[in-house]
């Protein structure tokens, strides 16, 4: 109960830190704006809020105000996208909650105070932020990587771990959510063959297949329905994103070839063990 | 008997030097006590049991007292704090993991990391606990890394 408590006081501190900063830096970036991207309407010299933000607000004095909040409550959310990393349990769950807060005080932000008059700016910097956190991301697991290796050598351990059942997830979310996205973009506009045929009925059943058959060889009976049970989920993400509901049959597509894979692994290791 | 300790940054570890005009009983009492390994005392189902530090997987906390899990499996209960126990054990053998866990280290046969950044140990018997990501800055100054 100390920690949460500990946690959440950071997380005050951290957001209180935040507030100014965040408004500080949204009204410096509109006024460098002046000289490069928002010429000033006539008869205004200095241009801190846009004109559609006046006129919602009816004058500039109440929409400095609106922005400024929103502005404060932005650098609040950015400056405390490290303190689900002091939580000892679910860090990952939580930051990516954090990561989904912040792109939703992002896009209110952005649409209360008129920041963007269409959607494509919108997109470039919700993926900057996306860009981001996996950078934080990277960062956070390198650090960790390298404590593990100095403790495995302390301990006398080999320094190349065992793969854990972790980094298998990470490489099927890797597979499953980012590459159906990426094949998307080289897909011909008239036929998705590589949506629709090649990774449905090809990459996706073969990679489940062979990843789960490695991690059977390794691990237990339940961490491989655990990892199936992943495999099986991930999907449903892109079907809702990329595909529609007639997608819905790659979750099955991708439990089945993963638990197969895995009663494979699991018959290998047990073979080997009985040699 | 006079004590007399001199400290020396330069040494690895602790050295013992005894100066005796010969050999005598208190020179060999001393000897015996300075090479018996430490002993803890476990009480389990109300039989007190002496402990080999170098059998116990770990000591931790559970409902406000400390248990003490040796190879095999079996838990004992030990009437001293974890702090108490920090002070007497070798402080490079039994390693504080977190605020309620001390792991033997020459008893660890795997370390991975987890999705959430905390590393999971497995102790012989596979008996599994973590490494809380706040102690790890303090491990590496206990081992010397």
């Amino acid at each position: 109960m100390s920690e949460d408590k500990g946690v959440f006081r950071e997380l005050v501190r951290q957001a209180a830190a935040g507030f100014p900063l965040g408004a500080a830096a949204v009204y410096l970036i509109i006024l460098l704006g002046n000289h490069i991207a928002y010429p000033a309407p006539a008869g205004v010299s200095v241009y801190v809020v846009t004109e559609a933000l006046t006129e919602r607000w009816g004058n500039p004095a109440t929409a400095a105000l609106v922005q400024f909040f929103w502005s404060g409550a932005l650098g609040a959310a950015l400056k405390t996208a490290g303190v689900p990393f002091l939580l000892e349990r679910r860090t990952a769950l939580w930051s990516v909650v954090h990561l989904l807060a912040t792109v939703a005080v992002f896009s209110l932000a952005g649409w209360r105070c008129r920041w963007f008059s269409r959607a494509d700016p919108w997109a470039l910097w919700t993926g900057v932020l996306l860009l981001c956190y996996l950078m934080m991301w990277a960062v956070r697991y390198v650090g960790w990587r390298q404590d593990l290796l100095a403790l495995r050598r302390a301990a006398g351990l080999s320094e190349t771990p065992e793969r854990t059942v972790s980094q298998y997830v990470l490489l099927a979310a890797a597979v499953e959510l980012a590459l159906p996205w990426l094949l998307r973009c080289l897909d011909p506009v008239d036929v998705p063959v590589l949506t629709g045929i090649f990774y449905p009925f090809l990459i996706l059943p073969l990679f489940c297949f062979f990843s789960a058959c490695s991690l059977g060889r390794r691990w237990s009976w339940r961490q491989i329905l655990r990892y199936a049970a992943w495999c099986a989920a991930l999907p449903v993400l892109n079907t809702a994103l990329l595909y529609n509901y007639t997608a819905l049959f790659q979750v099955f597509v991708a439990g089945a070839a993963a638990l197969t894979g895995g009663l494979l692994g699991a018959v290998l290791r047990k073979l080997k063990k009985t040699k | 008997m006079k004590i007399d300790v001199t400290l020396d940054p330069a040494l690895e570890e602790l050295l013992v030097k005894v100066l005796s005009p010969g050999e005598t009983e208190e020179l060999a009492a001393l000897l015996r006590r300075l090479e018996e390994p430490e002993r803890l005392t476990g009480f389990r189902e109300g039989a007190a049991v002496p402990l080999d530090p170098a059998e116990v997987l770990r000591f931790y906390g559970e409902d406000k007292e400390v248990r003490a899990q040796v190879l095999g499996g079996e838990v004992y209960t030990v009437r001293l704090r974890l702090y108490e126990l920090e002070e007497r054990l070798d402080r490079r053998t039994f390693v504080r993991v977190s605020h309620s866990e001390i792991v033997n280290w020459k008893r660890v046969t795997a370390l991975d990391l987890s999705l959430s950044g905390t590393i999971r140990v497995t102790l012989e018997g596979g008996v599994v606990t973590y490494v809380s990501r706040r102690y790890v800055k303090k491990i590496k100054e206990v081992l010397g890394i």
